[in-house]
């Protein structure tokens, strides 16, 4: 009797357990990860849906829901999730937050094994982000026709050159450069920064983040401070259109598109933008920016993405990484494309490039790579959140502060971001 | 002397016309801009941003009710839901406690009163970063009824301080003729003193409301839910070049309380300076 | 009469308590801390905070910024607004609308309006173009890419957003004046200068007390002008103190830190209000 009723009882919860947990199955199915994007001209609303749909297609197990990076900062923006306790899932572009311990979660080795292991990097000891392409950075794109106006018959390929291309261009009425400024503070620095000073840097020392980080050399160092003086005295010279301060990136690259200004030192994804729309083709050339001192050399930013500790469904959340990023080999060629970057798989994955990509591309030929001092992942990343400071320094440069004392800032800020 | 004090006033009032005339001209022109280039191109802005849009265009209506970033109907639904509860349930729990306030005087509703006043010198920036390290883990802040309690939390200050004045400003006498028929003291509270007290009640539902609904960083750091206000700065964000877009976005934003205004605005107005001078 | 049950105010104090006033300690709390909002451990930093925000020449500049945007702003729209209120505050046929004018951007989203500003002022801008047709290129400039521009522009925008809420509240004060006062006045022969110094005036000061606070307490917490238009740049030219604060907690990971710059301005803006209401007592007593 006694045994029957514990048998009952045992078989009731069994029946309940069995029950709950098929409608908890029931209910969580299909899973939801989100994934924090970006958009741009190139990164575009319909070129996120159209890869969420192609991977929704394959599993419909998983849906993906996007989440806009709002702000002028994506770490700022993530760190202001983070803080809140709502992370999304998938991370692209989280370099920056890779070496805080606890963000995000150890990448499966399989997964890692379909990448050159060049870009498989460690953080505090822990594999934590997955390659996703590897970006070209910054090159001068130019106006055809105004250079042809202005009786500039070839690309400048000395710092005087250049000057001199520049004061031709005011002379024949037009703007040599366009600038950019507004909420975008990235972007005021970006060009000049990775096309000029990054190869100054690393031509006068090779190891410069090792050094910098060991305290051996400081970032009031003569290169880095001579050549901030040098983009001065490209604004100073009135080279820059005079609204470049309150034009945001899309602004600024709009006017450059339509004229205002002969010359503009933006990014590869630039390339993208102009092959992909027939009104611009053919009528913007690129050529790599100068240095004052002939240094020469270019440098590459590896992208990854990243699945975040606190995602609820990691296995799932790397299922879609894992698709996206070489998975399924046209979606990660669509990927790929619209910006502009190179795969980054075991496999390489290639596609298409349009005339100004290519020209690009063959622009770097014979040239060295070297890292970028702001982006290097993994053992001599810089400090979180130092590149912000040094975007809005570089701001205050533009607008005319005095360089020196703007990185004597910087040295201190380094110091108080190492320390704590 | 006579006329010549006349003509003299008569032209000081015609000057005043004049000024204020312009001054409202010089108002309403950004209203006037942001209306009317939401129908035309971004190219006719840049060429006649003061021009009358003839034939206008919806092209850019159209652009933002395709835009998957746009759901306009979750952005609407959590603003109002906001604004509506949000506003409900302070003006009930203000009420209630300015009215508590003002008809007890001993020591407890004395130090209260303070208390309560203490909240309107906070600048709000201080709670963010401890409201949502506490809440943090607990989901409590990331759900629609969380935010709802957070805006609440930082309207009653300012309202309590509205109703307690307010409420001192009526006759007790009514609610003691209440008392001597028998009713009880939340009876008393909804029947006799919820009338009385309505010009105030409009006046504080008009200022939460209108705080409630456009405000920015609120839903943006804590919750993420996506209003009105952070969906059309996340929106907007990469398109600001954009400009026929982000005149449609802000006449999305602004239409719905711009009619509730236009419908109301005796209300508005004559709401805020009732309560204004009472409270 | 019977004792009010407290449950009356029982909701209204847990709410306020929770929500608001244990953050508030929360906020002292850390800012004693060198927590940087990430990690699990912090410590205990005693005034360390506050020490640096001496050395702190961005916060300067902040502060400088914030204070600019109160006093030009607090003294446009008390002066603007009672102007306003002055000349609106006799019925006529078209003062409804006018005054429905002036409100109207007052009730608009403040990020919404920033946009619109943003085309306005943009370099390639409206006004820039306006400008450029009626033969004023002279005056063509960059009002928002430059720090003396657009901290000016800030102004300009705060100003027309709020001043129509500051008439409606000196209307309501300007309309609690008796007429008979004005007309013994004027029997008393006096011009309209003195009717304004001695019985407008007096009666009016509560309401310049409740607008000074309220405008001062707004745009001691500016944010969503400058973040929309400026982004607190070039640089830092353009950050207010609460910019500053939110970007320093979630941007910068110095939630220790930007706690202790909150906890200032609210001791503060603490401060003034009780500067500001024991003058008006003086004046008003």
């Amino acid at each position: 009797m006694k045994k029957r009723r514990i048998c009952t009882i045992l078989g009731a919860a069994v029946m309940i357990a069995a029950m709950s947990s098929t409608m908890v199955h029931a209910e969580s199915e299909p899973v939801t990860i989100s994934w924090a994007v970006f958009e741009t001209d190139n990164y575009t609303a319909d070129y996120y849906q159209h890869i969420i749909d192609t991977f929704e297609a394959d599993n419909p197990n998983i849906k993906i829901e996007k989440v806009l990076m709002t702000g002028d900062s994506r770490p700022q923006f993530l760190k202001t999730m983070l803080s809140a306790g709502n992370m999304p899932d998938v991370n692209i572009d989280p370099v920056d937050l890779a070496d805080i311990e606890g963000v995000y979660a150890e990448v499966p080795e399989e997964l890692l094994s379909k990448y050159e292991d060049g870009y498989i990097v460690t953080n505090n000891g822990s594999k934590n982000l997955i390659p996703a392409y590897t970006a070209l950075r910054s090159q001068v794109y130019y106006n055809k026709q105004q250079f042809e106006e202005a009786g500039i018959t070839e690309v400048p390929k000395t710092w005087d050159e250049f000057t001199a291309a520049c004061d031709k261009l005011t002379e024949a009425g037009f703007t040599p450069l366009m600038g950019v400024g507004a909420a975008d503070s990235w972007a005021t620095s970006f060009g000049y920064w990775s096309g000029v000073v990054n190869a100054e840097v690393e031509a006068a020392y090779p190891e410069f983040n090792k050094q910098v980080l060991a305290g051996e050399v400081s970032w009031t160092d003569s290169v880095i401070e001579e050549t901030l003086v040098k983009w001065q005295d490209l604004i100073n010279a009135g080279y820059y259109h005079k609204g470049s301060m309150s034009f945001s990136h899309p602004q600024a690259s709009a006017e450059f598109l339509s004229g205002s200004a002969a010359m503009f030192m933006d990014g590869a994804w630039a390339c993208a933008t102009i092959d992909s729309d027939e009104a611009y083709k053919d009528k913007f050339g690129v050529f790599v920016m100068p240095t004052p001192s002939g240094a020469s050399s270019y440098c590459t930013m590896p992208g990854y993405w990243a699945v975040s500790e606190t995602c609820e469904n990691k296995e799932a959340a790397f299922t879609f990484c894992e698709y996206v990023l070489g998975g399924n080999k046209d979606l990660y060629s669509y990927y790929l494309q619209a910006d502009g970057v190179y795969s980054v798989t075991k496999e390489p994955v290639t596609y298409e490039m349009g005339t100004l990509q290519t020209e690009f591309l063959e622009n770097y030929d014979n040239m060295e790579v070297v890292p970028e001092i702001t982006k290097l992942v993994g053992d001599y990343k810089l400090p979180s959140g130092f590149e912000d400071y040094t975007w809005k320094s570089l701001q205050n440069v533009f607008t005319g502060a005095d360089v020196k004392t703007e990185l004597e800032a910087w040295d201190a800020e380094f110091a108080r971001m190492l320390e704590g | 002397m006579h006329s010549v004090v006349n003509t003299k006033t008569r032209i000081q009032q015609w000057a005043a016309r004049l000024l204020i005339g312009m001054l409202a001209v010089l108002t309403a022109v950004p209203l006037y801009l942001a209306f009317v280039n939401a129908f035309k191109s971004t190219a006719d802005i840049t060429k006649s941003p003061l021009s009358i849009p003839i034939p206008p265009t919806f092209d850019n209506i159209t652009k933002v009710l395709n835009s998957p970033n746009v759901h306009l109907g979750t952005m609407y639904f959590n603003s109002i839901c906001i604004a509506f509860f949000g506003t409900a349930i302070c003006l009930a729990v203000s009420a209630l406690a300015g009215y508590y306030l003002s008809r007890v005087k001993n020591k407890i509703s004395k130090s209260l009163y303070v208390y309560f006043l203490f909240g309107l010198m906070v600048p709000y920036v201080i709670v963010y970063v401890p409201l949502v390290t506490m809440f943090k883990g607990s989901g409590f802040l990331g759900t629609l009824p969380g935010l709802i309690l957070v805006f609440v939390s930082g309207s009653i200050s300012f309202s309590v301080f509205m109703f307690e004045g307010y409420v001192r400003t009526i006759p007790v006498e009514l609610e003691e003729a209440a008392i001597l028929d028998g009713a009880g003291q939340f009876e008393i509270f909804a029947k006799v003193v919820l009338p009385l007290i309505k010009p105030c009640t409009t006046t504080v539902a008009i200022f939460i409301g209108l705080s409630m609904w456009n405000d920015f960083l609120t839903p943006l750091l804590i919750g993420q839910k996506v209003t009105i206000t952070v969906g059309i700065y996340t929106a907007i964000g990469p398109y600001a070049s954009d400009w026929g877009s982000v005149f449609a976005y802000v006449l999305f934003a602004t239409v719905p309380i711009v009619v509730i205004y236009l419908l109301a605005q005796e209300q508005f107005i004559s709401g805020l300076t009732v309560g204004a001078v009472k409270g | 009469m019977k004792k009010k049950s407290i449950l009356f105010v029982v909701p209204a104090i847990l709410i306020y308590t929770v929500l608001l006033i244990m953050p508030i300690i929360g906020a002292f709390f850390l800012s004693l801390t060198d927590w940087n909002g990430i990690s699990q451990q912090f410590h205990f930093v005693g005034l360390k905070n506050y020490a640096s925000m001496l050395t702190d020449t961005r916060l300067f500049g902040a502060i400088g910024n914030t204070v600019k945007i109160t006093l030009c702003v607090g003294i446009a729209v008390n002066v603007g607004g009672l102007a306003v209120a002055f000349l609106l505050n006799k019925r006529g046929k078209l003062t409804n609308v006018v005054r429905s004018v002036f409100f109207l951007p007052y009730v608009l989203s403040t990020v919404a309006i920033s946009f619109v500003w943003m085309s306005i002022l943009s370099y390639t801008g409206i006004l820039n173009t306006v400008l450029e047709w009626v033969g004023l290129s002279g005056l063509v400039s960059d009002f928002i890419g430059n720090a003396k521009n657009s901290i000016r522009s800030i102004c300009v925008v705060e100003i027309w957003r709020t001043i129509g809420f500051y008439m409606v509240i000196y209307l309501a004060y300007l309309q609690t004046v008796p007429e008979e006062l004005y007309e013994a006045c004027m029997i008393d022969g006096g011009n309209s200068r003195q009717q304004f110094r001695y019985i407008t005036l007096p009666m009016i000061v509560p309401g310049i007390t409740i607008c000074t606070i309220m405008s001062i307490m707004t745009e001691m917490r500016q944010y969503d002008i400058v973040k929309v238009i400026t982004n607190g740049g070039p640089g830092y030219s353009t950050e207010t103190i609460t910019y500053n604060i939110v970007t320093q907690a979630f941007g910068n990971n110095m939630l220790g830190y930007s706690s202790a710059i909150a906890v200032f301005l609210f001791v503060f803006i603490a401060g003034i209000s009780v500067l500001q209401l024991k003058a008006s007592n003086k004046i008003g007593g």
